[in-house]
Order: C-alpha cells, then structure tokens, then sequence
C-alpha cells in the first residue's frame, strides 16, 4: 500500500506519492471549480506519471481548502498539521513555516516532530496573498519572474497599503501616472513590503521561533523571500518545491496511518 | 445669501449653492486625479445657469477625501459631520444614517440638532463600498445602475461567504460559470454587504429614524436589503448623494452668520469719573442706510464696511475720545432736536448709555 496525499488549494491542486521515505512522484494542477474533479483529474496524471495503475492500493490523505470534498479520501486533515509534517520532513530544524498560498497564508509554529505548537492564518481577504501578488503582476505588465528580479534593484520602496487588494490596486495606478512616474521597482519592492508586513502580523501574533522556512507558490518569488528575510531578520529556508509541502504533510500522515494499521 | 457646499468624494464630486435655506442648484461630476482641477470643474458646474460667479458665493465649506485640496474653501469640514446635517435638514428625526460611500463605508450617529454623536467607519477594505458594486458590475457585465433593480428579481439567493472584493469577483465567477442566474449573485453579493454595513450600523446602535446617503442608497436592490437587515424602513431623499456638500453649504451658512454677527454690539465711547459715555451700534439689525449720519446735528457718525463687506454705522473713530462734550446724551438730545438718531433708526440698532 501506498501514501497519498492530495491538497486541492484554491489555484492549484497538488498530489504527492510516497514509497516509504521517498517522494515518488509529485503533480501540481490547476484546481477547477468542483473540488472533486480536481482531485481525480491531479489523481490520474499522478498514477501515469508513476506509472501505477491500480489507484485502490492507496491510503489517501486529502487537506486544503476543498480537502473535505474528496469522497475517496480516507481522512481529511487540516493545512495547518500537513504544512508543520511537510516542512519537518525537507528541514527537520525548522520551528516556525509560513505558507503562502493563492487566497490564504499561514503561519505556524511546530516541534521536533513536525507536530503544531500554534498556527495563525489570514484567508478572509485578498491582500497579502498570491492572488494580489499576481494581480499587481498585471497591473504592471510584467511577468513575475521579472518584477522579482527587478525588485532587487530597488533603492527605496513606494508606499502602498497592505489592508486591501482593491485600494492597493488604485495607489499603484497613481504611483504609475505620478509625475514623475515612481520607478518601477520602487513600486514592487511596496508591493511586496505590503505582502509581507500582512504576514508579519501573522507572525507576531504566534512569535517566530528558528530555523523559518516558507512554502506555498508564492515562496517561489525570490524578491519576495528576500523582502520577508530582511523584516523577519535572519535568512529563510526555502524547498525546492514550495507548492508541494502541504500535499507531501498529508502523505507523510498517510503513510503513518498504513504503519499503524498494520501494527 | 448665496452659500457653496463642495464634496470631493473618491469616485464622484458633489456641489451644492444654497440662498439662505434653499437650493439653488445640485451637481455630481466624476472626481479626476487632480482634486484641484476637480474642485474648480465642480464649482463651475454648480454656477452654470444660476447667472452667480464664484465672487456671489459668499462663504464655501469643502469636505470628502479632497476637502483640503478645495482652494477657494473658506473652511473644511469632514464629511461625518456634513451627512449628519445634511440629513437633518431633509429629516431632523434622524438619527441614525449609513453613508456608503465610493471607497469607504460609515455609519453615524447624530442628535436632534444634527451633530454627530458617534461614527463608525470603514475605509480599510474595499468590501462593502461602491467600488465593490462595481467591480461586480464589471465582471456580471450589467450596468452598475442596474445591479439594483436585478437583484430584486431573484429568487434563491446565492450565499457569498466572503467579503472581500477580490474573493468575491472569483467567487461569482465561478457561481457564473455553474449557471446560477445573475440575479441571484446580485442578491448575494448585496446580501453580503447589508449584513456587513449591519455590523458597522450595530457598533454605533441603531435608533429611530433611520437614513442611507451616499451613491449606493440610490441602488433599490441595495436599500430593500438593509431595510429587512435593519428592520427599520429607510427615510430617503431625492438625491441622497448630494447629501454630504449640503451638509457642507449649510455649515458655511452657518459660519457666515457667525462671522457677521460677530460683535454683535459694538460699544463706542469712553467711561470716565463723571459717568460713561458709550453709542451702542448693533450691528445685527444696522442695514447701513446711513439715515444716522445726516440726522445727527454733530455728525458722529459714518459708514463703514465689516467683515464680511457690508455697510455698518460706525462712530468716527475722533470723535470718540471727546463723545460726552459732542452728544450731549439721548434724553437731552431728544428735547433739544426733533429728529434724532434713535428717532430716524428704523431698526433700533442705535443706543445710548447717557
């Protein structure tokens, strides 16, 4: 029997299977509308990806945001426990993860053993997530691989609000039709002070504790990381997969649960 | 009396010219990016017509997000202060009033005067206001000033478990993309923001009788919800948007009075160890027809402009340190001389202290 963790987020939907301590294969998707679709679709290319077929042999964790909407999964667990199970297992000496995903973030503080000590998390509003960060990448009109690296180049920082998206929006609009016009990188290195001043709300709520390390898709964008290294103080650790760490949590958990079946 | 009442929103001007207690003429314009160029656009709107110019106005409040870029204001005043006396003009049995505004949202509280006793606001998070409406508007691809009247069509209102703008959008997308009726969205979505304006309504504590102002009150979708949300039957005016510049054109009245009644009696003259000696000029009821000035047989008197440029007896200003040796005093005055100062006033603005 095998692990099999899924975690349908709001983007993205992400599958990872375990064989034993090994990732063998991992899926990152689009989520759709129905959370179930999702969820077979990122199944499937999983199991061709591995080259597997018989899709019974699986104990199935499911977690996210619409991880209670998968009818074959065999537990459902929260993103909080797989996120702290996730990042324990790429850097076994992290204490506090933060997760930043398409709609939400998330920050937690865990043990030793990847368990949750405490957890804040932020989903009721836009700003500060990855949905804003893609939507100033519109704004702009440039990719967000470039304004990452831009960002670097950046000697001071514009001022943008980071209570909401929408407004956010209008004070980059007027930051573009200044006279004269507030340099490009200025305004992203804002955006991104605006992003991470929302996380280290969450941050000081719970108190960070080292080693740090980030994941969701959002961990992606050096700049950012780099931004959120210079408040927090002190470097961060960063998989090489962000996106996956909560979907490999619920398959770590899985496959904890096949280990204590067959006790 | 001619007063002007300027309201620089974020998304829409308002202007409003009163005479004394009516109005001469309301205006909305969309707000450019400059509030400057916005203001004088306004003001050039709300003139249009009456035959005035700027130089008629006689005192100018400015308030909204823009009031302090206003610089032909004579004062700014903030816009909670403006919706409550504006109301209280149309209702003064108002006392409670939701102001939904293009950015920012608010609940008030005001007294019987119309002060504001107490407000809520929230200007942090664009769920809830007008540019939320609109967003909606764009992505459902109906005309904002439609939204309203659609939603009242509905028949399963589709729950919006979300208040933010930007989850929402994505959210009726996806409701959209389902097949669920536009309609039913627009009665989510307004749902949503009643409840939340609701929240804001609480903190202030909701009293008899109640009003909405601002853009979004002339939304019917928008009002029949807070009505049963509130369940207190909304007082409206005809144009609750203007409310805010009217509010502003009544405090300018209210402050040119202050000014012109300023020293409302003047005392001229002197007291001494024989008596005092002081013509007392109540500027209030003086008209400045400058009667006093030929009936007086020492002619102490003449016309000069106040503050605010109207025409006031004054004593002159030499003959005030010998005023006992010139006037001989009101009673001995009157025997004397026929005609008389107190005599030829007909307002009764002239007093004498001897």
């Amino acid at each position: 029997m095998k692990a099999l963790g899924i975690d349908i987020g709001s983007l993205t939907t992400k599958v990872v299977i375990l064989d034993n301590d090994n990732i063998v294969t991992s899926v990152i998707t689009l989520s759709s509308d129905e959370a179930e679709l999702s969820a077979r679709a990122a199944m499937e290319q999983a199991l061709s990806q591995a080259e597997l077929t018989d899709s019974n042999n699986f104990y199935i964790v499911s977690t996210g945001m619409g991880g209670k909407s998968v009818p074959f999964s065999q537990q459902q667990k929260a993103i909080t426990t797989c996120l702290g199970r996730g990042i324990h297992y790429f850097f076994p000496s992290v204490r506090t993860a933060i997760d930043m995903g398409a709609e939400s973030s998330t920050v937690i503080r865990a043990n030793e053993r990847g368990r949750i000590v405490d957890w804040a998390n932020h989903d009721k509003c836009a700003a500060g997530t990855g949905v804003f960060l893609q939507q100033m990448a519109k704004l702009l009109q440039m990719p967000l691989e470039e304004m990452s690296r831009l960002s670097f180049q950046a000697k001071s920082r514009a001022d943008i609000s980071g209570t909401c998206a929408v407004f956010a929006e209008s004070e980059v609009i007027s930051h573009v039709h200044r006279d004269p016009p507030t340099p490009k990188d200025e305004i992203i290195a804002g955006i991104y002070f605006s992003i991470v001043s929302r996380i280290m709300t969450l941050c000081k709520r719970i108190g960070t504790e080292k080693d740090v390390a980030v994941a969701g898709g959002v961990a992606l964008n050096n700049g950012l990381v780099h931004a959120l290294e210079e408040e927090i103080g002190f470097r961060v650790l960063v998989p090489d997969t962000p996106q996956i760490v909560t979907a490999l949590g619920a398959a770590l958990i899985a496959r904890e649960n096949i280990e204590k079946g067959a006790k | 009396m001619i007063v002007a009442g300027i309201d620089i929103g974020s998304r829409a001007a308002k202007a409003v010219l009163m005479n004394d207690s009516s109005i001469l003429s309301s205006i909305i314009i969309d707000t450019g990016p400059e509030s400057i160029k916005t203001s004088y656009m306004a003001l050039g709107e709300v003139l249009k017509g009456t035959g005035l110019s700027l130089n008629d106005i006689q005192y100018t409040v400015a308030t909204g997000y823009g009031r302090v870029l206003v610089p032909f204001a004579n004062e700014n005043i903030s816009e909670i202060s403006c919706h409550a006396r504006g109301i209280n003009w149309y209702f003064p049995s108002v006392r409670t009033i939701l102001d939904m505004g293009g950015q920012d949202c608010k609940a008030i509280s005001c007294d019987v005067d119309g002060q504001v006793t107490n407000f809520i606001m929230n200007d942090k998070c664009a769920g809830g206001t007008g540019r939320f409406l609109e967003m909606i508007a764009e992505v459902l691809d109906v005309p904002l000033e439609e939204i309203g009247g659609l939603s009242l069509e509905s028949k399963a209102t589709t729950p919006f478990n979300t208040i933010c703008a930007v989850f929402a959008k994505s959210e009726a997308l996806s409701y959209l993309k389902k097949g669920v009726t536009k309609s039913d969205i627009l009665a989510g979505l307004h749902e949503a923001i009643a409840t939340r304006s609701l929240n804001l309504l609480k903190r202030v504590s909701i009293q008899k009788d109640f009003s909405i102002t601002g853009g979004i009150a002339k939304n019917k979708g928008m009002v029949a919800k807070l009505k049963d949300k509130v369940e207190l039957e909304p007082l409206l005016c005809e144009d609750p948007q203007i409310i805010g510049a009217l509010g502003a054109a009544l405090f300018a009245k209210e402050r040119h009075d202050r000014t012109a009644t300023k020293g409302m009696k003047i005392h001229y003259g002197y007291s001494d160890g024989t008596g005092n000696y002081f013509i007392t000029i109540d500027t209030n009821s003086c008209d400045g027809c400058a009667e006093c000035m030929s009936a007086c047989p020492e002619n102490i008197f003449i016309m000069a402009k106040d503050n605010s440029g109207q025409p006031k007896a004054v004593v002159k200003e030499e003959t005030r340190k010998k005023l006992a040796l010139l006037c001989p005093g009101f009673h001995s005055c009157s025997n004397i001389n026929e005609v008389n100062c107190h005599g030829i006033c007909q307002k009764g603005a002239i007093s004498h202290s001897w």
